[in-house]
This record gives C-alpha cells, sequence and structure tokens, in this order.
C-alpha cells in the first residue's frame, strides 16, 4: 500500500455521495450509541452489522467502521457531562472530564477530548496503514500450529486482562466460547456434533446473534436492572481548542498514540484497557502528576489518545490474522467474513484493494466524526438525556430485526435472546464477556487447525513447540497463565523455607 | 404494576461484593455449572467415533470439544473448589427465604425477569403476528411498564417505533422482517 493508493481510495470515496452519505450516518450513529450509558461501540456494530446485510460490501463496510469510530469518540461526551461513560472505552476520561465540566469548563473538556481521539485515531490508522501488509506478510508464515497457538495465546491474554481480579473466570469465558463454537457440521469431515438431529443445529451458532445477544441482550438486561436518572449540569460555550493548546502535549499524544495501538494489536483485549494504560502513563510521566483526577488537561488527552489509536491497532490482527485485536473489531471481523472478505494472510492476496479502501474509510470517518462532534455538541446534550430505560424496548427491536436479517430463521433470535440471558448470567456472576465471544469466533481456527497440523505429523505434538513461532505463541500462553496463579508465590516460599533450612541446620 | 417496578428499582443495591472479586457462594455456583455443561460436552464428544473410514483419532470430530471440555471441567472444579473455600473461611450469611427474595428485589431480579418475559412473549408472537403492530404493542408495554410514563405517550412511542422500523427496513435497508 502506497501514499498514491491511499489517496486513490480517498477520493474515490469522497466523490461517491453514497459512501459519503454512509460515513456520515455511519459517524452520527455511532456517536449517539457511544455518548449513550448502555449503549456501547460493540453493541452499536452488532446491531448494525445485520441491518446493513442487505446494502453493498462498500457501503456496510464504511458505515460500520464510521460507527465503530464515532462510538469510541462518542463516548466522552457523557464522560463529561454527567461522569458515566458512554462506553467503557471512556471509564478514565471521567477522573478529568467531569471535573473540569464541574469547573465550568465542560465545553473546553469536550473539545479537547474529541480532538485527542482524532488524532488518536489517525495515528492507529496510520500505524495500520503502515504494519497491517508487513504483518500480512509475517502472516503468510504460519501454518496450522502457529494457528492454533494463536488462538490459544488470544483466550489466554484476554481472559487474563479482560478480568485481572480473577483471571481464572476470563479463562473459562473464553473456553466456554471455544466450547460453544464447536456445535454444527465439524469443519473438516462435516460430521454433526451436538446438533441432537436438530436441522437449526447443523449450522451452529450464527455470530451475528451470538454477538446481539451477549453484548446487547445482556446489556440491555442490565440497563433495565437498573433505573437511573441522568442530570447534565454544566454550561457550554467554545468547543473547538486552540491549536496552540493541543500541540503543547505532543508527547502525550504521540506516547499514547503508541500505546493504543500495541495494546490494541493484542487479541481481544480493547480500547478500554488502552485508555487506562495511556492515562496511567501519563500520570507516571507528567510534571504535575497531583493534578491527574482533579480535571488534568495531560490525563483526558493521554484517555481519549489511547483509547482511539487502539481502534486502528485493532483492526491490524483483524486484516492480517483474522483475528480481533478487540470486541467491537471482532464484530467488524464477523462483518466482514459475513460480506464475503474472508479477513487472513490471504485478505491482501485475494482483495490487493481492501486494505487500503478500508484505511481510506477509516480516515474519512474520523474526518466525519470530528466535524460532527464539534457542529452537533448542544443537540446531542438535549439526545443525553432521554432515559436509557426508553431506549432499551427499540434496542430490543433492532436486535431482533440484526439476528433475523442474515437468514431469515427465527431461530436465530432465539440463539440471540439464549445467548443474551447467558451473557447476563455470566457478567452477574463476573465472567468477563470479551473472551467468551473471541472464544466462540478463534474457535472454528483453533479446532481446524489443531486437528489439521496432528494430521500432517501423524499425531506427533512436537512441532506444536520446536517450530519457532509456535514455541513463543505457547511460551507467553503458558507463561501468562503461571504468573496469575498461585504458582509462583509456592515456588517463592518453598525456596525461602530451603533456605531458611540451610541457614538452620 | 408499572410504579412497583419503579419504585423497586429507585432503592436497587448492589449484592454484597467481597472486595478482592471473590465470591464464595456465588463461585460455587458458577463453577458447578460450568462443570456441569463441559462435562455434557465431554461426554457427548466421547461418544462420537473415534476412528472412521474418514479419519483416524488425529483428526477426529470429537478430539477438539473433547479436550476443552476437559479443560473447562479442569478450571470449573478449580473456580467451585476455591469458592468452597472461601465460603468455609468467610461464610457469607445464607439467611432464610424472606432475606435471599429481598436481596434478589434490591438488586434488580423482578425488572430483569419481567423484561425477559416481554422479550420471550415477543420473540414467540413474531411470524404469528405482523411485525409493526406486534413492534408497536412491545415498546408501548415496555415502555410504560420500565419507564413509568403515561399511557398516551407510550402508545405515541410504540406506535411510531413500529411504523418507522417497518418502512426503514423494509423499504430502506431491504432487510426481511419476520
Amino acid at each position: 500500500m502506497t501514499p498514491l493508493s491511499l489517496l486513490v481510495e480517498f477520493l474515490k470515496i469522497l466523490g461517491n455521495p453514497v459512501m459519503v452519505i454512509a460515513v456520515l450516518v455511519g459517524a452520527q450513529v455511532g456517536i449517539l450509541f457511544g455518548m449513550l450509558p448502555g449503549l456501547t461501540a460493540t453493541m452499536a456494530l452488532s446491531l448494525l452489522t445485520g441491518l446493513t446485510f442487505g446494502l453493498s460490501v462498500d457501503v456496510a463496510i464504511a458505515v460500520l467502521i464510521a460507527t465503530y469510530v464515532g462510538a469510541i469518540t462518542g463516548g466522552s461526551r457523557s464522560a463529561v457531562l454527567i461522569n458515566i461513560p458512554g462506553t467503557p472505552a471512556q471509564a478514565a476520561v471521567c477522573l478529568d472530564g467531569y471535573p473540569l465540566a464541574m469547573h465550568g469548563r465542560a465545553a473546553e473538556a469536550i473539545g479537547l477530548s474529541v480532538t485527542a481521539s482524532t488524532l488518536g485515531t489517525l495515528f492507529g490508522v496510520t500505524m495500520l496503514a503502515v504494519f497491517a501488509p508487513l504483518l500480512g506478510q509475517v502472516a503468510l508464515k504460519f501454518g496450522s500450529w502457529e494457528f492454533f497457538w494463536l488462538a490459544i495465546f488470544g483466550i489466554v491474554i484476554a481472559g487474563s486482562l479482560t478480568a485481572p481480579t480473577d483471571p481464572l473466570k476470563g479463562w473459562m469465558a473464553g473456553f466456554l466460547g471455544l466450547l460453544l463454537a464447536t456445535v454444527g457440521l465439524d469443519g473438516i469431515h462435516a460430521y454433526p456434533r451436538f446438533t441432537f438431529g436438530r436441522v437449526e443445529l447443523q449450522g451452529g451458532f450464527a455470530l451475528i446473534p451470538v454477538l446481539v445477544g451477549a453484548y446487547g441482550m445482556g446489556e440491555i438486561l442490565s440497563v433495565l436492572r437498573r433505573n437511573e436518572r441522568l442530570v447534565v449540569q454544566t454550561r457550554l460555550d467554545r468547543v473547538l481548542p486552540r491549536i496552540r493548546e493541543v500541540v503543547r502535549h505532543w508527547r502525550h499524544i504521540i506516547r499514547s498514540g503508541l500505546i493504543g495501538t500495541v495494546i490494541g494489536t493484542v487479541p481481544g483485549v480493547g480500547e478500554d484497557i488502552a485508555a487506562w494504560v495511556s492515562y496511567d502513563t501519563a500520570k507516571r510521566t507528567s510534571r504535575s502528576p497531583e493534578e491527574f483526577g482533579r480535571g488534568s488537561i495531560e490525563g483526558l488527552i493521554a484517555a481519549e489518545t489511547g483509547d482511539n489509536a487502539c481502534i486502528g491497532g485493532a483492526t491490524i490482527p483483524v486484516l492480517t490474522l483474522g483475528v480481533p485485536g478487540s470486541a467491537p473489531a471482532a464484530v467488524l471481523l464477523a462483518a466482514l467474513t459475513i460480506h464475503g472478505l474472508q479477513p487472513g494472510p490471504l485478505l491482501a492476496i485475494k482483495h490487493p484493494h481492501v486494505i487500503s479502501e478500508i484505511v481510506a474509510i477509516f480516515v474519512m470517518a474520523t474526518l466525519a466524526v470530528f466535524v460532527l462532534s464539534v457542529t452537533l455538541v448542544r443537540p446531542m446534550v438535549r439526545v443525553l438525556l432521554i432515559p436509557r430505560q426508553a431506549l432499551m424496548p427499540i434496542v430490543y427491536v433492532l436486535a431482533v430485526v440484526g439476528s433475523y436479517a442474515i437468514a431469515a430463521r427465527q431461530f436465530d433470535v432465539y440463539v440471540m435472546l439464549a445467548f443474551g440471558v447467558l451473557g447476563f448470567l455470566l457478567q452477574a456472576a463476573g465472567f468477563p464477556i470479551a473472551p467468551l465471544v473471541l472464544g466462540f469466533i478463534l474457535g472454528p481456527m483453533a479446532d481446524d487447525n489443531l486437528r489439521r497440523a496432528l494430521t500432517l505429523t501423524a499425531g506427533d505434538p512436537t512441532p506444536f513447540f520446536t517450530r519457532p513461532i509456535s514455541a513463543i505463541l505457547f511460551a507467553i500462553s503458558a507463561l501468562t497463565v503461571l504468573s496469575r496463579t498461585a504458582l509462583p508465590g509456592w515456588i517463592v516460599g518453598r525456596v525461602a523455607a530451603v533456605r531458611s533450612g540451610r541457614t538452620a541446620s | 404494576m408499572a410504579r412497583g417496578l419503579m419504585q423497586q428499582g429507585e432503592s436497587v443495591v448492589p449484592p454484597p461484593a467481597r472486595p478482592d472479586g471473590r465470591g464464595g457462594l456465588g463461585d460455587v455456583a458458577a463453577g458447578g455449572g460450568m462443570a456441569l455443561l463441559s462435562l455434557f460436552f465431554l461426554i457427548n464428544a466421547l461418544r462420537m467415533p473415534a476412528s472412521s473410514a474418514l479419519w483416524t483419532w488425529q483428526n477426529a470430530p470429537g478430539l477438539v470439544p473433547a479436550a476443552i471440555g476437559a479443560v473447562l471441567l479442569s478450571l470449573s472444579t478449580v473456580l467451585t473448589a476455591r469458592g468452597l473455600r472461601s465460603h468455609r473461611q468467610s461464610p457469607t450469611p445464607v439467611g432464610s427465604l424472606p432475606a435471599w427474595w429481598s436481596v434478589a428485589m434490591n438488586w434488580g431480579a423482578g425488572r430483569v425477569v419481567v423484561a425477559l418475559a416481554f422479550a420471550l412473549v415477543f420473540t414467540l408472537m413474531m411470524g404469528r403476528v405482523p411485525f409493526g403492530p406486534l413492534t408497536a404493542v412491545f415498546v408501548f408495554a415496555m415502555t410504560l411498564t420500565f419507564r413509568g410514563t403515561t399511557a398516551a405517550k407510550a402508545a405515541l412511542i410504540g406506535i411510531a417505533t413500529g411504523i418507522t422500523v417497518t418502512l426503514v427496513f423494509t423499504r430502506l435497508f431491504l432487510v426481511p422482517l419476520p
């Protein structure tokens, strides 16, 4: 991909009114979903994947990408104004955004957060444009052994990071996802597994109903469980920040951009972790760390740049490996698959223009989100006052239509409902949802590649541990598990006991 | 009913959680449920043919589900054992049925059950009743119940949603509706 090919794709989109409208609509829908607490980026993408199924590939992808960028950016509005993050990615933004609003600087906080988001997204997308083709070349060297470990690596890492206080539950959610993905005809021999003679189960659980159920329905139930009212107490004046104000924080912008992109590439981790790590790093390196949490501009910029840079980072493994870097990216992967663009190492070979087209759509979407965000501040604040309980019945109808639309099967709606209840119960019991969905997506990859690899070596598992990339992926996965269990503490304790025994003797 | 739900929701208190995020009996229940589910998958995977004219054990269809089922069963056992140990060390009061009921109601279980009942009825009626009117009635009933607004306002929201959803998806997005 060259800058010229990127420019050509960008101009092509700009010259196509349908694409421009698709990007603008997607961006606005994304901002709305992002800013309303309870409606997340993943939910928006899950719903729209089904709803845009009838549109052409280009237009559908443009809507989804613009929604993704809009939702991650839009969440800062509620974080600043009402101290509730619109999406989990903006939790870190609340820490300094809300104190700024309390000091009558809400407009400045919104303007800075939107600008930092824009710069973060552009940073991540630049990384996507540079590194996706390079990683794609590396991915071509992957065999079945590496793809199997990649799936396990994704689950282990996502399980550890999305359930930091109890990684066991994160891993269990991931393995449950893998297990549920085995329902239906198996990918090699078309043998019916766990179908019990039911024709509907032969195709397995369709991805979109699973995603809509786990993220959408689960969230609907969570919102309806509570009964909260939102109050906006602030005034809004000049939103667009001065360039000097932004430029003097260039170190935080670049550092958070890099952190967000790198975290984005880690399977299943996502924007919220990117924001927290960026925020924490900014606080550690700041000359005035005492201001963090009391309305620090540095903290606000770092968190926003980090979570938005994660978008581009999370898309890199989607396009090159077929592994999602975050929950919304998982839906994007599903959408690309549904529209016949199988993400993975062969994407750039089978569809040479797709990556540059996606990058161009990202750039266009980022600019659209920026323009809409700074021009429609006051009407959007009014939308924020709509009670979430009033929106949930409509969201449920959209979830039903989205699940039904892909195959026009009522069974998919039941699957959505069942996964919604499952997701809600798991969340209530402290299990994270991201590893479950990641496991479900990576299930076929793990299943087919483990059996294919064993067939190639006549049952010898040695290459799983001796091939270089395979060995690295295995080692990282094993170390991650070991580091989060009681084993290191036990070993240290034993060593200390042995040493003290020797000293005593 | 609407007022009752609203009043219930206003005093929502989160369920008691342990500081480390690990919840004794809750973990026992979750671990037990997961163990049963994984055992179900494991047994059924082991009943699949290990070899045939088409495959050997290396690429048998039951290999991966059996392996994952075994891993999940082990993890579930660890979670259950840990939950039991944690409960023994600092037992949470189990309480009588009314105490459980009170905790569940404060947590919002009543609202969840009502929401699920609405969703289930809507889903079961799909295909039997035209989608537009069904959507209008569903949104009306849900809005009235959970938002506690006036019947006229809820009806207006319901009718507007029914018409908009039907028109937008059938005409604009060309999506088939049930």
